[in-house]
């Protein structure tokens, strides 16, 4: 992905958390990658200034104490945060969370595939996107 | 006595001494009497004739006498009162004109005691007010339906029966004098032991000349009925709830059962390829098989998530030409060489969901081409105007299905083959009958075994645009 900038990725399941992990290792992707488990935890390192903003936010929605949308609601209103793309990537096909996380201004919206093969895909079409788009600065 | 009858009385005995002088003098003259014995005769004679006047006299002030009685009881109002004078004189002509006026008086009026008892036996609740918002008169009901004695209401202001929060106050009241009449407003009485009563309220008023006489309301209580709406708005409200639960029941069959489900075949697959050379031909093919039954199960929640869908999600009606939707229902089935598939006649253009009806063709041909065993596959699709429906039929030359199943496979999740030998989920059907039946059509199947089958169903002519070439 661009250069060398964090890719944090907002997930509180472990086996998607190494899905994601392994997808990144299979299409060799080396940037960093830094898992943290709900939205809360994610504010949390947006908001330190010792970490270094990351260049993407791969977001799932539905997480214990924070959910994604509540995430959304408030990185989308922090100015330090609210130009970093977010890419969901969930489970729903629910219009509602579509309409949603739209509204809140995500990049983008990925349902994960059941079958790890077409999940490596996802996550090479997301680099692809993500290499190619020009992004605020 | 009255001075008349006074003078009846002088007139009586002065024509009565004049009688029987003339008569002892008559009497004396005819007989050769001698004149003393004049006083004794003309005292026989005037005691013959003072009785015989007074019991004249008598009957005449008896006649009066009842006549009085009877205009006075008449004059209240009592219209069927007979007088009764049975004598053929004048007294007895002028009682005879009486009765025959009540009668005819009876005909064309209605007496107080004929319209009390309309009154008293209306079943809604009936008040009168005098103009100044008095109750004067009242019925049965409204007394039965405020518990008040009719004593107690009558004299009473109308606003003491009326509730704080009750539509007409003093303002429609206004309204209503203004206006003449007030119809059917709902409003609020308070009963004597402080009850509310929903009713449902009349009122007109009375004029004679441009003058307010008073105003006739009626009442009824509509307690039961608002009661009933009550009950109406809570299973409303329980439905929507029910609703809700259903939306939340599929959104978490959606996320919460799909998620460890992917974790198991990410898993096994990483097993799969990380252990390759620790793994056996047996094992592999264990693994083949879980992720297998894990892509089965992801179809059996998507099939879920599909009939769940149908009447949840509410789609714009849209004129559809079914030959265009057919066609690219046919293209996304994509079917292999071996079966063709036709449209026998001209398909009409119907207004429908478009996404209902295309699940409908696309479930119905998916079956006839996942199930097709023989060589030389043939679908036919074709269409036939039924009264209000149009009827439309996918036939198939495939294995056909036995006649006791005809009904159970439109059930959900049911199969008639093992799901290792044709992987189905048992949910396309039950989704086209659901579909059709939400559109008031119906789904039956004919079918010869080893001949093939024919799924007939029909949708509702509604506004269709009759372009079929029948």
């Amino acid at each position: 992905m661009k250069k060398q900038e964090t890719i944090l990725l907002v997930e509180d399941d472990t086996v998607d958390q190494l899905t994601v992990k392994r997808a990144l290792r299979d299409i060799n992707i080396t940037n960093p990658l830094k898992i943290t488990n709900n939205g809360e935890e994610a504010l949390e390192y947006l908001r330190n200034e010792k970490n270094e903003i990351p260049g993407i936010i791969l977001l799932d929605l539905n997480m214990p104490k924070m959910n994604g949308v509540e995430f959304l609601k408030i990185a989308k209103n922090d100015s330090r945060i609210k130009r970093i793309p977010v890419i969901v990537l969930t489970t729903s096909k629910e219009d509602r969370d579509r309409i949603n996380t739209f509204d809140l201004g995500v990049a983008g919206y990925m349902v994960k595939p059941v079958a790890y093969m077409q999940f490596v895909e996802v996550i090479r079409t997301i680099n692809l996107y993500w290499t190619l788009s020009e992004l605020p600065r | 006595m009255s001075i008349n009858v006074r003078l009846q009385i002088v007139l009586f005995l002065i024509s009565s001494i004049l009688l029987s002088i003339t008569g002892s003098l008559v009497w004396c003259y005819l007989n050769e009497i001698q004149p003393g014995q004049f006083v004794q005769i003309l005292a026989v004679i005037s005691l013959v004739v003072i009785f015989l006047s007074h019991g004249l006299l008598r009957s005449t002030r008896m006649s009066i006498y009842k006549l009085k009685e009877g205009t006075e009881i008449i004059g209240n109002g009592n219209l069927e009162y007979k007088i009764n004078i049975k004598s053929k004189d004048e007294l007895g002509q002028l009682a005879l004109s009486f009765n025959k006026m009540t009668e005819n008086l009876q005909k064309i009026t209605i007496s107080r005691n004929y319209s009390d008892s309309i009154i008293r036996s209306i079943i809604g609740g009936l008040i009168v007010l005098s103009p100044e918002r008095y109750i004067k008169n009242v019925n049965a009901a409204i007394c039965e339906m405020l518990g008040y004695m009719e004593e107690e209401l009558i004299g009473m202001s109308f606003d003491k029966i009326l509730a704080k929060d009750s539509n007409f106050k003093f303002v429609e009241m206004n309204g209503l004098i203004d206006r003449g009449f007030i119809k059917n407003t709902e409003g609020t009485f308070l009963s004597k032991d402080g009850k509310y009563i929903p009713v449902l309220f009349s009122g007109s008023v009375m004029r004679d000349c441009d003058t307010n006489r008073g105003i006739v309301c009626v009442a009824l209580d509509i307690t039961e009925r608002k009661q009933r709406e009550a009950k109406q708005v809570q299973l409303l409200n329980e439905l929507e709830s029910v609703n809700q639960e259903l939306k939340d029941f599929a959104y978490i069959v959606s996320h919460d059962l799909r998620a460890p489900l992917r974790a198991i075949s990410s898993l096994a697959n990483w097993i799969s390829t990380d252990y390759a050379d620790k793994i056996d031909e047996e094992g592999r093919k264990q693994i083949h098989l879980l992720i297998g039954r894990v892509h089965r199960m992801n179809a059996l929640i998507e099939g879920i998530l599909q009939y769940s869908r149908v009447g949840r999600i509410k789609e714009e009606k849209i004129e559809v030409d079914l030959s265009n939707l057919v066609k690219s229902v046919i293209d996304l089935i994509n079917p292999p060489k071996n079966i063709e598939i036709y449209v026998e006649n001209k398909l009409p253009t119907i207004l429908c969901e478009i996404t209902r009806v295309e699940q409908v063709f696309q479930n119905l041909l998916n079956n006839a081409v996942k199930y097709m065993n023989k060589p030389e596959g043939k679908i036919k699709i074709s269409c036939r105007k039924e009264g209000e429906y149009w009827e439309f039929s996918v036939a198939d030359n495939g294995p056909g299905i036995e006649e006791k199943y005809f009904e159970k496979i439109f059930q959900i999740f049911q199969t008639l083959k093992p799901r290792d030998e044709v992987e189905s989920t048992g949910i396309g059907l039950s989704i086209v009958k659901k579909i059709v039946e939400m559109y008031g059509g119906k789904v039956w199947v004919e079918s010869k075994v080893g001949c093939g089958s024919t799924f007939f169903f029909t949708l509702p002519d509604g506004k269709t645009i009759d372009n079929a070439g029948t």
